[in-house]
Formats: structure tokens, C-alpha cells, sequence
């Protein structure tokens, strides 16, 4: 699975909304259009802002996930 | 003969004889109109839309699992993508929240969310992703047909055998078409490695691409002839050419059962020379088509398209499974993977435009100069190379320097992975094809570092006559009996000979009748051609008589021009019950 399906499949499972914003453009995590769109140019820093009722595990969901994802 | 006017010329891009009445396959829809929605009707607006999405994805599930089954894993996983837009909240959540808002009809805002996702994707940089807007553009149809009632398309409701037009077909629209209905292909755009193409021969339709003006030219119910050897398309014929063509179609398919009979006996001659004759192929969905005429292996598998059918550069893993479920199918008979042979010309917008791209960085270049990328095929191969029955082949490679340093990246490969304990050949066979006249001229040297040569005689006549074969006004330069084409041939097979190795030939005069049994005189162990020309040479082989052919080749080597060799070697041709070419003369 590549990093950005994989990216949107984890947001999807939380209720908060998980937001991407590069270069000041926030994008919806759970939408793989949107991640597709800034996975397109690789190599600046991504923030992740997380609001809702299960951010703290949807946040370890996600650095867990790009943690592994170094590994790999 | 029909007039000129009522023929057209095309690419031949899938062989045989279709006669049928045109239908154009045109994916326009109506015009979307924006129509204001009352209050108490919105949500049953929303529910509309809703009930299209659904019926999409439906469509999408069903042609992902028809095409898995039918082509090639990797084709189904287009469709896969398009499910991914559908299933995306920014599309159809967003349409929802916007048809409750602006109290619209959906096919408005949802064709208006589709245009801005298009639109963003279309100005960005990096070609993988700006191209999924074709994906974009199948799903936004495929919603607004189903919103607007719109017919899909044509192409399952029609009987009798239907001859379908079209500028170009997309994977969906092959995938959807009802097999028993189409007998053949028409496109205005493509050539003979498009995605129309392949689907073709994989389906075993008749196809010519690449006519320019087909869906102008033809005409809905218009009667056509096309004729998928020769690359004509019969516009309205009179009834002596319908006549003309249903006799020779009639015949082929007799022919075709007598040559199933040559299934298992050998590629021998008279006198005891046997030689082996492999298969070209492209996609996996071939492979039935290989094993049905009787090959001896795989001599040639083209690895481009794996790279073209995506938006992304394929993984490891999906190469590798690619490779081994080929491997596996052809065993215990070799394959030979070819690595990736693309151009700048064909790698889509990743490159700046190269002024002369058969000259340009392809092949084994453009493999060289993007080792990552290079590795993760190589990787994949001697990982399918566990198999036992792969063997791995370098293309466009000039001269030893060249070998030498794809050899050394094979090497990196080989070793990384057996750090990681992952299985490999540990021996790979591997070759090169002998296609660029530098290496043909220095073949002796190159043939001391590889396990085998495959003369890759299309490339090798094209660059030493300097003739592009695709070109109408010098096509005629571009001659396989030239003295020049083949002296260096010969020279290619004696030195692969006088080191130990063997040696084949994977371009279209392995499946040319006179051709073959020159190559056959001038000693090849292996003839390598697409799985329908396999029984036709295999006859053509078994009427031969080695020694002679050896004999007279020898001697026709030292004739000066193209048409006083082949005057001297016609005589020598085997006839045989089966002469193919001969019949297809119309």
C-alpha cells in the first residue's frame, strides 16, 4: 500500500478531522485526493493538525504509522 | 479493387479478419444544465445522488474482478483507483453538502467538484500524478451517465457482430465491451503497443489503430472491413471484396486448425537440426495464447507495459509478482525478461523532448541513468529468478562499457538481496539483445561477458540502413535481406558461436517465411516471434533441410544487392502446406 492510501486509511477510522497543511494549503486527511495532491511533491515538511474527540489516538495512529513507514 | 477513397490505412495492430457494421463509440454525454431544486426536495436529490455512487462503485467491482480474471491483475488495479475517487469524502461529501446549500441539481455540483479536482491535478509538476486526471475524467463520467441517464455507451446493447470505432478505447471501456458482439477494433489513435492493442490480441480480435480519421471517415451501421494483418480498413465494400475476404477468413480458420496439429512436435528439420522457437509477449494475459501454439519458451517478455498501464513507477512487489506468475506458467520453459526498453518518447513528460528519440536516451540509457530505478526491476527479476526457468536481458546496450556497468547494478542487486536472506537465482542466465550495429560490430568482445545474444533484428536494420520502418516514403530501405543487415547477422551468430554461447533473434524477420530460413542456413539456435506465427515457422522448419540452407546462405552472403539474394534463396524456400503469407496476398 503506498504512504498516502495508507495515510487516509488510518485518518479514516478516528472521528476528529485530521488536516495536512504544506506551504500554508490544508488539506482533508481523509481524503486521498487531497494527500495524493501534496504527496506530489515530496521533500518539504507536512504538519498534521488533529481536532476532535479521539485526537491523542488518532495522533499515535498516525506517527506510529509514519515511524513504521521509515522502517520499512 | 475498391477505390482509394473507401480504404483506409492503418497500424496492424492485432491480426485476422473482421466484417461487420461499424458502430462509433463516442463517450460525449449531454450537456449538464443547472437546475434550481425546492426546498422539500433535497434530500431526495441527495438520495439520487447518493444511488448513482453506489451503482458506480457496483459498475467498478464487477469490471475490477472481470478484468483481474480476463487481462492482468495490474489492469484491474485501475479500477481500483477509481473506486478510491468515489469513496473519497471530498468528492462526495462534499457534493452532498453543497447540493443541500445551493439547493442545485447533483449532476451540476457534483460535474463542478469533479472540474476542480481536475483542474488541480492538471497544473501539477510531476507527470505521475498530473495524469490521474484520465482517472478523474472515467469516474466523472461514468457518475453523470448514471445521474443523467445518459446510455453509458452502446457497446453492450448491440447484436450481430459489431466492428467498434473509436478515437481511442480506455481500459474501462475494453473491460466493458461484450465480447460476443465485437469482432473487431478500429482507433484513430494508438500504435501497435497501445492499450487497444494488447487487448486485442489478448482477446484475439482484429484490430487496426492508428488510422487518424477513422471516426470521421466511418459512418454508424456503415459496413467495414478490417483487415488486422495487412493494417487496411474496407470502408462500405462492394460485395466481390466481402465475397474476397469471407473465403480467405474461412480458409484462415482451417489453416489455423491444421497448424494446431504442429502443437507438440518439435522446431526440426528434415536432416535432425533442431532449434528452439519462443514466444514475444508483453502482458501475463498472453500467456495462453503462447502455451496454445506450441512455444518453447518465452524468448522475449517486454516489460514496458508494466510500466505504462500505471501512474506510478511499479513496485518491487508487483514486479515480482508479475515475473513469478509467468515463471511459474512457462515452467519448466525459460523466460526471458527483457528489462525495461522504454524511450524518452514514452516515458510521458518525465523528460524534456529528445529531437531524435530513437537515437535519444532509451533502453538500457535511461535504466543507467536512473539506477533506483533500474534496481527495483532488477531486484524483481532474480527474485522471480527463484523460479529456476528466468533468464535476464539488457536492451539498447552498444558496447561493453555499457554491459559492464549494468552488469555491475545486477550485481548490487544479487547481493543486496541475499544479504536480506531473500531468494534469488543465484546464476542468472544473462544476455543482451544484439540490436545497435556498435554492438554487432564488437560482438566478439560482448559475447565473452554474457550467457547468450538475442539479435533484436528491428532496431538493427533501422539503425544500419538508417531507414525508420514507420515512415511510407522510405519504408523501402528498410530491408531485412540487405547485404549489410545480413553480414553483420551472420557475424553476430559466429561470434556468439566461436565463444561458447547461444544465440536467437526476437525481431518480425524471425516470423518472416525467407527470412527464417536464412537465419535458420546462418546457424540461430533460437527464433523468438509473436505465439501466432509459431506454428507457421514450425512448419516451415520441418519441410527445411539444414545443411543445405547452410550451404547457400553461405553463398549468398557474398551477393551485392537485397534483390539478387533473395531471386538466389527463393528457389531454396521450403513450400509448405501452410503458407500463410502466401494466402493473405489478396
Amino acid at each position: 500500500m503506498r504512504p498516502a492510501e495508507q495515510l487516509v486509511r488510518t485518518a479514516s477510522r478516528f472521528k476528529s478531522e485530521v488536516t495536512l497543511v504544506k506551504d500554508d494549503i490544508p488539506v482533508n486527511g481523509k481524503s486521498i485526493l487531497g494527500v495524493m495532491m501534496l504527496a506530489a511533491e515530496h521533500g518539504s515538511s507536512i504538519t498534521v493538525e488533529i481536532d476532535g474527540p479521539d485526537e491523542s489516538d488518532a495522533l499515535k495512529a498516525i506517527t506510529d504509522m509514519f515511524d513504521q513507514d521509515q522502517e520499512a | 479493387m475498391s477505390d482509394e477513397r473507401r480504404v483506409l490505412k492503418g497500424i496492424p495492430a492485432s491480426p485476422g479478419i473482421a466484417i461487420g457494421r461499424a458502430l462509433i463509440y463516442n463517450r460525449r454525454f449531454a450537456a449538464i444544465n443547472q437546475r434550481p431544486i425546492p426546498a422539500d426536495g433535497v434530500e431526495a436529490e441527495i438520495r439520487r445522488f447518493r444511488t448513482a455512487v453506489d451503482e458506480a462503485l457496483e459498475d467498478l467491482t464487477r469490471l475490477q474482478r472481470r478484468i483481474a480474471v480476463d487481462f492482468d491483475q495490474d489492469v484491474g488495479k485501475i479500477f481500483r483507483a477509481h473506486q478510491a475517487v468515489l469513496e473519497d469524502p471530498e468528492v462526495v461529501d462534499v457534493t452532498i453538502v453543497r447540493i443541500r446549500r445551493e439547493r442545485t441539481n447533483a449532476e451540476y455540483i457534483f460535474d463542478d467538484v469533479m472540474r476542480g479536482w481536475i483542474a488541480n491535478y492538471s497544473s501539477i509538476e510531476n507527470p505521475f500524478f498530473r495524469e490521474r486526471t484520465a482517472d478523474f475524467e472515467d469516474v466523472h463520467y461514468r457518475v453523470l451517465a448514471k445521474l443523467t441517464g445518459s446510455a453509458q455507451s452502446g457497446i453492450e446493447a448491440t447484436d450481430g457482430e459489431i466492428v467498434l470505432v473509436a478515437h481511442s478505447l480506455s481500459p474501462s471501456d475494453t473491460a466493458e465491451l461484450d465480447r460476443d458482439a465485437v469482432c473487431g477494433f478500429i482507433t484513430d489513435a494508438g500504435g501497435q503497443t497501445s492499450h487497444t492493442a494488447i487487448v486485442a490480441r489478448g482477446l484475439a480480435v482484429p484490430a487496426v489503430v492508428g488510422t487518424h480519421i477513422a471516426t470521421q471517415a466511418i459512418s454508424d451501421g456503415m459496413m467495414v472491413i478490417i483487415d488486422g494483418n495487412s493494417g487496411m480498413v474496407h470502408l462500405d465494400p462492394d460485395a466481390d471484396t466481402i465475397g474476397r475476404y469471407r473465403e480467405t477468413k474461412s480458409r484462415l480458420s482451417v489453416l489455423e486448425h491444421e497448424l494446431q496439429e504442429l502443437h507438440d512436435l518439435p522446431a526440426e528439420t528434415r536432416d535432425g537440426r533442431r532449434i528452439e522457437l519462443s514466444a514475444n509477449i508483453e502482458l501475463p494475459a498472453e500467456l495462453e495464447d503462447v502455451l496454445n501454439h506450441g512455444a518453447d519458451g518465452i524468448g522475449l517478455y517486454r516489460t514496458e507495459f508494466l510500466y505504462l498501464v500505471r501512474n506510478e513507477l511499479p513496485s518491487e512487489e508487483d514486479q515480482t509478482r508479475t515475473y513469478q506468475r509467468i515463471a511459474r506458467r512457462m515452467a519448466p520453459n525459460h523466460v526471458i525478461i527483457r528489462t525495461l526498453d522504454l524511450g524518452a518518447d514514452k516515458m510521458p513528460k518525465q523528460m524534456p523532448d529528445e529531437a531524435n528519440p530513437a537515437l535519444g536516451q532509451r533502453g538500457i540509457r535511461l535504466c543507467l541513468d536512473r539506477p533506483e530505478m533500474f534496481k527495483v526491476q532488477l531486484r524483481a527479476i532474480l527474485r522471480a529468478g527463484a523460479e529456476g526457468n528466468v533468464r535476464l536481458m539488457f536492451p539498447m546496450i552498444s558496447g561493453l562499457q555499457e554491459l559492464r556497468r549494468a552488469k555491475a547494478l545486477l550485481e548490487e542487486a544479487r547481493n543486496e538481496l541475499l544479504e536480506d536472506g531473500v531468494p534469488v537465482d543465484p546464476s542468472m542466465s544473462t544476455g543482451i539483445m544484439v540490436e545497435i550495429p556498435s554492438a554487432a560490430l564488437t560482438a566478439h568482445d560482448l559475447a565473452k561477458e554474457v550467457d547468450f545474444f538475442s539479435i533484436g533484428t528491428n532496431d538493427l536494420i533501422q539503425y544500419t540502413v538508417a531507414a525508420d520502418r514507420g515512415n511510407p516514403s522510405i519504408a523501402s530501405l528498410y530491408n531485412p535481406c540487405h547485404p549489410a543487415v545480413l553480414r553483420l547477422v551472420a557475424s553476430v551468430i559466429d561470434a556468439a558461436h566461436d565463444n561458447g554461447i547461444w544465440v536467437g533473434v526476437c525481431g518480425a524477420m524471425a516470423a518472416h517465411p525467407l527470412a527464417a530460413c536464412i537465419l535458420l542456413g546462418l546457424g540461430v539456435d533460437e527464433l523468438s516471434m509473436s505465439p501466432i506465427d509459431i506454428p507457421e515457422i514450425k512448419s516451415l522448419i520441418r519441410s527445411a533441410d539444414y545443411h543445405e540452407l547452410k550451404t547457400i546462405t553461405r553463398e549468398a552472403l557474398d551477393l551485392s544487392t537485397s534483390e539478387e539474394i533473395m531471386r538466389f534463396l527463393k528457389p531454396y524456400q521450403p513450400k509448405t502446406e501452410l503458407d500463410v503469407s502466401d494466402m493473405m496476398r489478396i
